[in-house]
């Protein structure tokens, strides 16, 4: 390897352990007047702050949750997460980073699909989710 | 050496029983289609799913076995489409518009196309899956996930040409879910996606070179009337399944999707053409030759989408045409007028009747926004998309139904805050209920189309959710959620043949003949997003498993 080829890869390496460390590239939506998709990053800081807020103020954050759960996520899940073609959400203990990760990244397991919800919903939007399927553990 | 004789005899009597059975009991049927092939979405361009063949019949139904078996190897979704078969090749489009053509007697695959999709296709409501493909003009034409409409060699399945149609990051939904079909040298289909703040479209390419032809605006947003203010900009609609085209009146029928949001209709008081209707258009021009809306305004997801069944009756040529709603509409084939409505579903609330003559939804439910309201029947309608077949030797059409509600709490929502996958539904709350006092329940029902009376029904404890065939041989096919497959006596419904699939029915269930051999081909595989919100009415719904398998059945030997 040449010096200056080894000078190049230091670099990019430094830049790279740097642009990691400032985001870990979950995306964050925001919406243009036209309607039209606008992804940025979204860092870990971010997302753990955006926690500490909704987590902060129950049970407004499980009203706003139980919302958009009712609008966005009962055609598969079931009225109260009561179970469709996915696993039932009640009575279950839930992790809440899980939680927060998968409607974030959405899964594909065997013949069922649930699509990623970070350019739908924001940091927050999405932790009220959180909150709200968390509110029915107590439920069986 | 004998016994190869012993085949080939055996074959030659059963192709001619074959022709000679279409000879007699098709004289309805356009005679440009072989009695051999299942060369289109619904056989005919009548939508009737039926096959002329009869070698396979209740009496030798038990020695049907199976004769191959293709998979596609992805199993999202399932397998929701009906093949089709052209000269002894089957072609069928499996999951993320993957499409594969086989030898029909063997299921040896010729060519496998594997499209490149936009990676859009992964955050969209409407994933997966695909309804079917198109066979014509020497292509294989495919609507895709990403909003194109395609064209691949029928021999080869390389790409010929890819028209661009729709932009998904801008219109939610707005992809192909159902393959689009011919009218003569135009290929059109229309845009998924009627529960999203979209504008819902009927587009038209050249089917030999892709060139855009012309768009259909589905929502006649300036008419205010029908839609006021800025609602029509987000009034949803679309056309998701496959239409027809009567080549005798170069006319395309195509149903169109629920208006949006789908239970809030205060922003959106009007009728709001033409949403929920069934579409006549002049393939010529895209221009309107008649429209009849089913359900103006409406607030309950009663998708006038699936399929127009083209029937002569009494010198008349009519069309019958079931709503989500659970009435079908029996119309004039020319002119659209309403000849008769009569109920499929047994429980029906959101209206108390609708005028036979007139078509007027009489005693509409209210549905007053923050309260709960029970609606029968429920979004899913009283059958799921999954399409009837009809016999014209017993004269019955065949089609699964269900007996199923929902509760719902309209609401307002802010469409400018719906993801990609996102529904505009405008609920606060929604859940899918057994009708009030009774349980949920399906059936498979044989009735008169025109009238509607009831010949003879079989009970199912799910509903089945995929389409119905129906034969010659005076046999009628259908399979369930949990993948049983049952043919029954087209005249009387008794059981004669069962089979276990392994996973249930989305798609279509076909039949053909290979050198004078007939076959039964069931695409099996469950899928979809609609056993999701049955299951709180339906629990044993829940967990079933998904998959994909096209199998085929022959009569041993």
């Amino acid at each position: 390897m040449s010096k200056f080829n080894y000078v190049i890869l230091l670099f990019l390496m430094t830049f790279s352990m740097l642009l990691c460390q400032s985001s870990q590239a979950v995306g964050l939506s925001s919406k243009t007047g036209s309607g039209k998709l606008k992804v940025a990053t979204e860092s870990v800081d971010q997302v753990n702050i955006a926690k500490e807020v909704v987590f902060n103020k129950m049970p407004q954050s499980i009203n706003n949750g139980e919302k958009r759960f009712n609008q966005t996520c009962v055609y598969c899940h079931g009225y109260q997460g009561s179970g469709g073609k996915a696993k039932k959400l009640q009575g279950r203990k839930l992790v809440a980073d899980r939680l927060f990760k998968t409607i974030t990244k959405g899964k594909r397991k065997g013949g069922s699909v649930m699509p990623p919800w970070r350019k739908a919903f924001s940091i927050e939007e999405r932790w009220e989710l959180v909150t709200y399927i968390m509110s029915l553990s107590d439920l069986k | 050496m004998i016994i190869k004789m012993k085949l080939s005899k055996r074959a030659l009597i059963g192709f001619c029983v074959g022709v000679l059975t279409f000879a007699t009991n098709a004289a309805n049927q356009s005679t440009e289609t072989d009695p051999n092939d299942w060369p289109q979405y619904h056989r005919t361009s009548d939508a009737w799913r039926y096959s002329p063949l009869a070698q396979i019949t209740s009496k030798n139904i038990k020695n049907l076995k199976v004769a191959w078996i293709h998979q596609p190897g992805d199993i999202q979704h399932g397998l929701q489409a009906t093949p089709i078969v052209v000269d002894g090749v089957a072609y069928y489009i499996g999951p993320n518009n993957n499409v594969f053509a086989l030898k029909a007697d063997t299921g040896q695959q010729i060519w496998h196309y594997q499209p490149e999709l936009d990676e859009i296709v992964e955050e969209v409501f409407y994933v997966a899956a695909s309804r079917g493909v198109t066979v014509g003009h020497g292509n294989v034409y495919v609507g895709t996930l990403d909003g194109r409409f395609v064209a691949l060699d029928q021999k080869t399945g390389k790409e010929k040409w890819s028209t661009q149609i729709t932009d998904l990051a801008s219109c939610y939904g707005c992809l192909f879910s159902s393959p689009p079909q011919l009218a003569g040298q135009l290929l059109f289909g229309g845009t998924t996606g009627g529960d999203q703040p979209t504008q819902g479209k009927i587009f038209a390419v050249n089917a030999i070179t892709g060139k855009k032809a012309w768009t259909f605006d589905i929502l006649d947003k300036d008419n205010k009337k029908s839609w006021p203010g800025d609602s029509g900009e987000v009034g949803g609609s679309g056309a998701w399944l496959p239409g027809t085209y009567d080549k005798k009146s170069d006319t395309i029928f195509i149903g169109t999707a629920n208006a949006a949001p789908d239970f809030y209709g205060a922003e959106r008081e009007g009728d709001n053409k033409h949403s929920a209707s069934l579409l006549a258009i002049n393939p010529n021009n895209g221009k309107l030759r008649w429209a009849y809306q089913e359900i103006p305004h409406d607030i309950w997801d009663y998708d006038s989408a699936y399929e127009a069944l083209s029937i002569r009756r009494n010198g008349k040529d009519l069309l019958v045409h079931l709503n989500k709603s659970g009435y079908v509409f029996v119309m004039e084939k020319s002119t659209g007028k309403l000849e008769t409505v009569w109920p499929l579903a047994q429980n029906i609330n959101f209206v108390k009747s609708i005028d036979k003559n007139t078509g007027e939804l009489i005693g509409r439910i209210k549905m007053p926004v923050g309260k709960e309201t029970t609606v029968c029947p429920y979004l899913l309608g009283a059958r799921s998309w999954n399409h009837g077949a009809y016999n014209p030797d017993t004269g019955l059409w065949y089609t699964n139904a269900m007996e199923v509600c929902n509760t719902v709490v309209p609401a307002p929502q802010e469409h400018e805050n719906i993801g990609i996958a996102g529904l505009y539904l405008g609920v606060s709350k929604l859940i899918a209920v057994a009708p009030p006092g009774k349980k949920a329940s399906a059936r498979l029902d044989a009735r008169d189309p025109i009238t509607g009376e009831l010949k003879w029904t079989v009970d199912y404890p799910l509903p089945g959710l995929g389409s119905v065939l129906t034969t010659g041989g005076n046999l009628v096919f259908n399979g369930d959620p949990k993948g049983m497959i049952f043919a029954y006596d087209a005249k009387t419904g008794k059981e004669v043949w069962q089979f276990n699939a392994g996973s249930g029915l989305r798609g279509g269930i076909v039949s053909y003949a290979v050198n004078g051999k007939q076959y039964i081909v069931a695409a099996t595989g469950l899928g979809s997003h609609a056993p999701g919100f049955m299951a709180s009415a339906f629990p044993e719904i829940s967990g079933l498993p998904g998959g994909a398998a096209l199998i085929a059945f022959t009569l041993a030997e």
